[in-house]
């Protein structure tokens, strides 16, 4: 993964990237906005991280200029974490938006999110979903694991079709809270989790092998 | 008209009840009420003064009259003055003035027999003849009209009945109140039309602001009031708040400038604290060591999410927040959350029920209800929890749009309940319950926000927490 990290802060550019190589991937660092745009228009990325207050050229005019242009996915990182600052960001094109301080997996596990459906770009998610003997049909919102049918509220529903979706990827939590619930909904308890943990004792309590498996600290990946 | 908050809009059926109202109206009215009282009296006053002035006059042509006849020698026996006046007649036509002359007997010697009862019985002379009238000034009234007499006696014992028709004169000072009345009533009508005139534009105007500061207050930070061309009073308080909404919306920007620079701030150290302890946990080999880092990065996310809800909370109290007012169904917003805290309540033991009426529909933003009512949910289950039951309901009370979590716990003494929505307030201070204490806060902001309230009532046991929101249509 070609990755394009766009911070002013050196520290956090600097690690970043330290982390972004040791983890295998090649990563350009830059620390303002023309140059950032300048470099897009030269070199092919798979995916950008933005700041949003950078000198000369701030995160959300980078949008701006980008807008209508071909260019990889951006996933803005930034201290701007209140949820207008998301949605705004969100409205000028960023296709992902963390807000700071980060874990570096959950960095890392979007970026990754973002450069696989960049890559497969209009590879349509169809109606059906199928990891190993779970299948789900999207349209009539049935799911069976090895022909068993599996009754599901709406909610498990939603969290499976994300993880059936992204099915061998680390989803985070925030991901499946954002995804399934929402921006701007931020529960003063472990929902997730135990959503999580109802939905892991339908699909795998009474079939081998479990299929549902929790990334310590981070979040869950199916399959 | 008046304002009708729940729906943002003037209500038409107050209409004529609140021009009455108005201050300029009722100023109008009361000028005009004196105006009339005093103008009556007046009227009143003036005709007695007339009446007065002609029975006064009248009496006097009578008095002349009577002397000059007396200087001529005319009362001496009543057939030589009936022949006398008989004989001026032609000199002075008899119009207003009457005069009869009767003899001791009784018998009309001048003056036309049947006009002579008539005036006889007007100056109320018996039937048997004028000696019942005496002498002197007499006023009658009678089906001819107002008369006033004199009653001069004859040496003959005649007597001469020198009398005024003063009826036309008195029809003439009748027109003075008719015409004085006509005048007040185009008056009061001109000041009525003027009232109301006067009376709905400044409803107008005040409406206008009214409408503008209720939009501001709402949300809408652009909004300002129309001045409009008249330079009154009017346009100066409409360009004073004017000045004082850009002022505040000014400082509102520099308060979130800061408050968004002292989040950059403590953020970037955050960070790197975070990343700082992430990358020694990584290269750890001491487990014990591992374990401490893991809790020291498990804290730095705590104050991320203390953090986060402070900025909401922010957010939302200055109206900063986007916000989608629509209507929305109360009955799926509650059976989602209800479904969201399903699996905590189930662990907990508690049985959490949604009633609500499934087509009642409410006016609000979607993401901003589903907190509130989430975080209400979550304060339940967190101290009613234990075998409980918690029930999630929508419905119309007063008027009022209202979205209640009741449970069946302890409650809140009411002391304790105006503690409750401050910041940071724990009713747990021992901290093994989590939370930051500012749940009950941002459902206050927002349902402030919905231009409501929020109520936490008792529920005989438990807590009863509504979430009071606009008008219902």
């Amino acid at each position: 993964m070609r990755v394009l990290v766009v911070e002013d802060d050196a520290a956090v550019s600097y690690w970043i990237g330290a982390k972004l190589n040791g983890s295998g991937h090649a990563c350009r660092c830059i620390g303002d906005g023309e140059a950032a745009l300048r470099l897009l228009s030269q070199e092919a990325f798979d995916v950008v991280v933005l700041d949003r207050m950078l000198p000369t050229l701030d995160g959300m005019e980078v949008l701006k200029r980008l807008e209508g242009t071909r260019h990889p996915p951006v996933l803005v990182l930034s201290a701007l974490d209140e949820t207008s600052d998301r949605v705004a960001g969100l409205r000028a094109g960023a296709d992902d938006y963390l807000g700071k301080p980060f874990d570096f997996a959950e960095l890392l596990v979007r970026l990754e999110h973002l450069a696989r459906r960049h890559g497969q770009a209009m590879a349509a998610p169809g109606d059906w979903l199928t990891v190993g003997d779970l299948v789900m049909d999207v349209a009539e919102r049935r799911v069976t694991r090895r022909g068993v049918p599996i009754d599901l509220t709406d909610k498990e529903f939603k969290l499976l079709h994300i993880l059936m979706s992204n099915a061998g990827q680390t989803v985070t939590r925030t991901m499946l809270l954002e995804k399934a619930w929402g921006y701007g909904f931020n529960p003063q308890t472990n929902l997730v989790e135990v959503h999580v943990f109802k939905l892991r004792g339908k699909i795998d309590k009474d079939f081998d092998p479990p299929l549902l498996r929790t990334v310590r600290a981070i979040g869950y990946v199916l399959g | 008209m008046s304002w009708d908050k729940g729906k943002g809009r003037w209500r038409a059926g107050g209409r004529i009840r609140t021009l009455l109202d108005t201050r300029s109206f009722r100023q109008t009215m009361t000028v005009g009420a004196v105006f009339v009282v005093v103008t009556a009296a007046a009227v009143l006053w003036s005709r007695t003064l007339l009446v007065g002035l002609v029975k006064d006059h009248v009496a006097d042509l009578l008095a002349r009259d009577s002397e000059t006849q007396r200087q001529m020698g005319d009362f001496t026996d009543a057939p030589a003055l009936a022949a006398e006046l008989r004989r001026r007649a032609h000199l002075e036509p008899e119009t207003a003035r009457k005069r009869l002359v009767i003899d001791g007997g009784g018998r009309v010697l001048y003056g036309e027999a049947g006009n002579a009862a008539r005036l006889l019985a007007a100056l109320g002379c018996g039937p048997s003849g004028p000696q019942d009238c005496g002498t002197g000034r007499i006023d009658g009234r009678g089906e001819g009209g107002t008369v006033q007499g004199l009653v001069v006696p004859l040496a003959d014992g005649g007597r001469l009945i020198n009398a005024y028709d003063i009826q036309p004169m008195l029809n003439q000072m009748q027109a003075v109140p008719l015409a004085v009345g006509i005048g007040v009533v185009v008056f009061l009508l001109t000041s009525v039309s003027f009232g109301v005139y006067f009376s709905s534009g400044t409803l107008r105007r005040v409406g206008a602001i009214t409408e503008a500061l209720a939009s501001y207050t709402g949300g809408d930070r652009s909004r300002r009031i129309a001045v409009g061309p008249a330079d009154d009073e009017f346009a100066s308080l409409g360009r004073e708040i004017n000045r004082t909404l850009d002022r505040v919306n000014r400082l509102v920007e520099e308060v979130s400038s800061v408050s968004g620079s002292i989040a950059h701030e403590l953020r970037t150290p955050l960070t790197h604290l975070h990343n700082r302890l992430a990358t020694i946990a990584e290269n750890c080999a001491d487990d014990h060591l591992r374990r401490e880092l893991e809790e020291g990065i498990e804290e730095t996310r705590r104050i991320q999410h203390l953090f986060r809800a402070i900025m909401r909370l922010g957010e939302i109290e200055t109206g900063r927040c986007a916000m989608t007012m629509e209507p929305l169904g109360a009955a799926p917003l509650l059976e989602e959350i209800r479904e969201s805290y399903l699996p905590l309540a189930e662990e907990g033991g508690v049985v959490l029920t949604v009633a609500a009426d499934p087509a009642l529909r409410i006016r609000g933003d979607r993401t901003l209800l589903f907190q509130a009512v989430a975080n209400l949910v979550d304060n339940a289950l967190k101290y009613a929890g234990g075998g409980g039951a918690i029930v999630l309901t929508a419905g119309v009370r007063d008027g009022w749009e209202e979205l209640c979590v009741a449970d069946r716990g302890r409650g809140l003494a009411p002391g304790q309940r105006a503690l409750a929505v401050q910041r940071f307030f724990r009713l747990d201070p021992s901290g093994t319950v989590p939370g930051y204490g500012l749940g009950l806060s941002i459902v206050r902001a927002i349902a402030t926000l919905h231009g409501g309230a929020l109520l936490l009532e008792d529920n005989g046991p438990g807590l009863r927490a509504v979430i009071r929101l606009g008008r219902h249509p």
